[in-house]
């Protein structure tokens, strides 16, 4: 028992710091530009496609896969920043439909040319590792390890670059850091490429666990907003602990429950914490 | 005299004028036709009461397809499991959804604009989800076979466009006379509203609940026509249905949403032969093309055109 129990927590937490990465992005963007961009969730599935694509259709090596898809998802939304969301930041609540509309235009663009085909990216190293009873994919390891190697990065950059510091007071308050000579609209767009390359990135990861079909992006979307809320919108160190925490939940509740049953847990916790507290559990999020 | 006097506005004239002509239809006998008004008017219905919560109350829902689909499966269920009489059951599912709606409401009382997008959209992504998880229930992808409560086409299009004007004339009632200046001073601003005094928790919940029950009528009369009621109901793409048609046909009219529904299902059957099954990428060009240029949608762009028109 103590053994699967341990297994769970390993395997939780490797999805855990998928779902933290891939909405670590999502709840930046909120912070640096006070948008909810509801197209991250396709961004999501679209490198995973894009990947696919150009490893099975046009036969080309996984890893040169892997790099175009996140290139040109990155690009993608550099190019939603660019010709969307900065020129039309006025608009404030009709922007969160128009991101959905990009999101709409995205997933059946992936229907129509690819088709509603299920996809599975290969897993980096196949096998599990059987230790004291302790059954766990290789993969699964290899994920977590990559993306707490990940999530470090971007807490290094985040707290000690001049760019992660801009990010950061931009995100409490973008008058005065503009007053101060903070570039803005330079900063906008990393922010945008950043978040992109870490959902790609986690796109593509999750992808080895999950079977992914266009439409699934809406679903991961509920997970990053579960993600977002939990852990504060804008507070990305809260958003990373949350991811964790949801990932353990999640495996959980799938094991001794249902895998059905997973988005129910995160709308159960949402529900809990939007009560107790509003503003994520460890707060600072914004409204 | 009231009655008189909402009559007189010559734009709720035309649409009751309209609405006549659109019973003489049957008279063509064309059941294409006739189909696609039957959608339209659940449709219409659906996306009126999306402009409920949006359109009055300016509160932001993606997940409005829950509702809708919910409606659907209680409807279902209530037949199968308690034998409830299907018109009986058909408002008992509108009952029933009103108060999970009601429930829903509650915590997202708490949330304001972005966050009540998102916490709408995880809803109705968690409703499809454990749909999808019970398949022995729901039956799945498959979808739930519901008993029909009406047969053949031209009852059905009579109901529904009864159904239509008569969900249309309380949601007035309810939304225009009663509770219009508080859902539109919530709209306008919220913190403003509370500070003179509205109650705006309660009017919102209000708002919700209306809400949720207009538009579970509307899918538990989709699961009557169409015999079943399937997850594909729920997804994301019947809300931003919803948005497009409100949004397109004028939010915060009321009548507008009415307009989208039938422009909106026309639209995408003239398209069915070109893309078969991209309609929503239509939808997302047509919605982007309207924020932008026409924000206020079809219905108050010919109106303010009509009265400068008239007064020239």
């Amino acid at each position: 028992m103590i053994g699967k129990i341990i297994e769970l927590l390993i395997n939780g937490l490797a999805l855990g710091a998928l779902y933290a990465i891939a909405s670590a992005g999502f709840s930046l963007i909120f912070g640096v530009m006070r948008v909810l961009n509801i197209a991250h969730g396709i961004f999501l599935v679209l490198s995973a496609y894009l990947t696919y694509f150009i490893y099975r259709c046009l036969d080309m090596g996984f890893i040169e896969g892997v790099i175009i898809a996140i290139l040109s998802v990155t690009a993608l939304g550099l190019l939603t920043e660019k010709l969307v969301l900065y020129p039309l930041r006025a608009f404030k609540e009709s922007l969160l439909i128009l991101t959905l509309c990009i999101g709409m235009i995205i997933e059946q663009v992936i229907y129509l040319t690819i088709g509603p085909v299920y996809i599975m990216n290969p897993v980096l190293i196949s096998g599990t590792i059987d230790m004291y009873n302790i059954k766990i994919s290789t993969n699964r390891i290899i994920l977590l390890f990559l993306s707490i190697f990940i999530t470090l990065c971007l807490w290094a950059f985040l707290k000690y670059t001049k760019m992660g510091k801009a990010i950061r007071a931009i995100v409490q308050d973008e008058e005065v850091a503009a007053m101060y000579g903070v570039p803005v609209k330079r900063v906008r767009m990393i922010t945008m490429g950043l978040s992109c390359a870490l959902v790609s990135v986690a796109g593509i990861l999750l992808n080895s666990i999950y079977m992914f079909d266009p439409s699934i992006g809406w679903e991961f979307m509920g997970v990053a907003i579960a993600v977002a809320i939990f852990g504060g919108l804008g507070n990305v160190f809260g958003t990373v602990a949350a991811g964790l925490i949801l990932g353990i939940i999640e495996s959980f509740v799938g094991y001794f429950i249902s895998t059905n049953l997973r988005l129910v847990s995160y709308f159960i916790s949402i529900f809990l914490i939007l009560l107790i507290r509003p503003r994520g559990i460890f707060g600072g999020g914004k409204t | 005299m009231k009655i008189l006097e909402e009559i007189k506005n010559p734009f709720k004239l035309s649409s009751l004028l309209l609405a006549l002509l659109l019973a003489t239809f049957p008279f063509l006998g064309n059941y294409y036709i006739l189909d696609l008004l039957i959608l339209s008017n659940i449709y219409a219905i659906f996306a009126a009461s999306f402009d409920i919560i949006s359109g009055y109350a300016g509160q932001i829902s993606l997940g409005h397809a829950a509702y809708f689909g919910l409606g659907g499966y209680f409807y279902g269920f209530l037949i199968d499991w308690f034998n409830i009489p299907p018109a009986l059951s058909f408002f008992l599912s509108g009952i029933l959804v009103a108060i999970i709606g009601f429930l829903v409401g509650v915590p997202c009382l708490r949330l304001k604009g972005a966050y009540l997008a998102l916490g709408t959209l995880a809803f109705s992504e968690t409703v499809r989800t454990t749909i999808l998880a019970f398949p022995s229930v729901t039956w799945g992808q498959e979808g739930l076979q519901v008993n029909r409560m009406l047969h053949g086409i031209i009852h059905n299009y009579y109901a529904s466009l009864a159904l239509l004007l008569s969900s249309l004339i309380i949601m007035h009632y309810v939304v225009k006379c009663k509770l219009k200046l508080y859902l539109v001073a919530l709209r306008e601003n919220e913190d403003l509203a509370e500070a003179v005094g509205i109650n705006t928790a309660a009017y919102k919940l209000l708002a919700f609940t209306i809400s949720s029950f207009f538009s579970a009528i509307s899918g538990a009369f989709f699961a009557s026509y169409i015999g079943v009621i399937s997850p594909r109901a729920l997804t994301i793409s019947l809300s931003f249905r919803a948005i497009v048609m409100s949004t397109i046909g004028g939010i915060g009219t009321l009548y507008g949403p009415i307009f989208g529904a039938y422009l909106i299902t026309f639209l995408s059957e003239a398209f069915r032969p070109i893309i078969l099954r991209g309609s929503d990428i239509i939808y997302a060009v047509l919605l982007i093309i309207f924020i932008l240029l026409i924000p206020k949608g079809i219905v108050n762009f010919i109106q303010e055109r009509l009265r400068s028109f008239l007064k020239l």
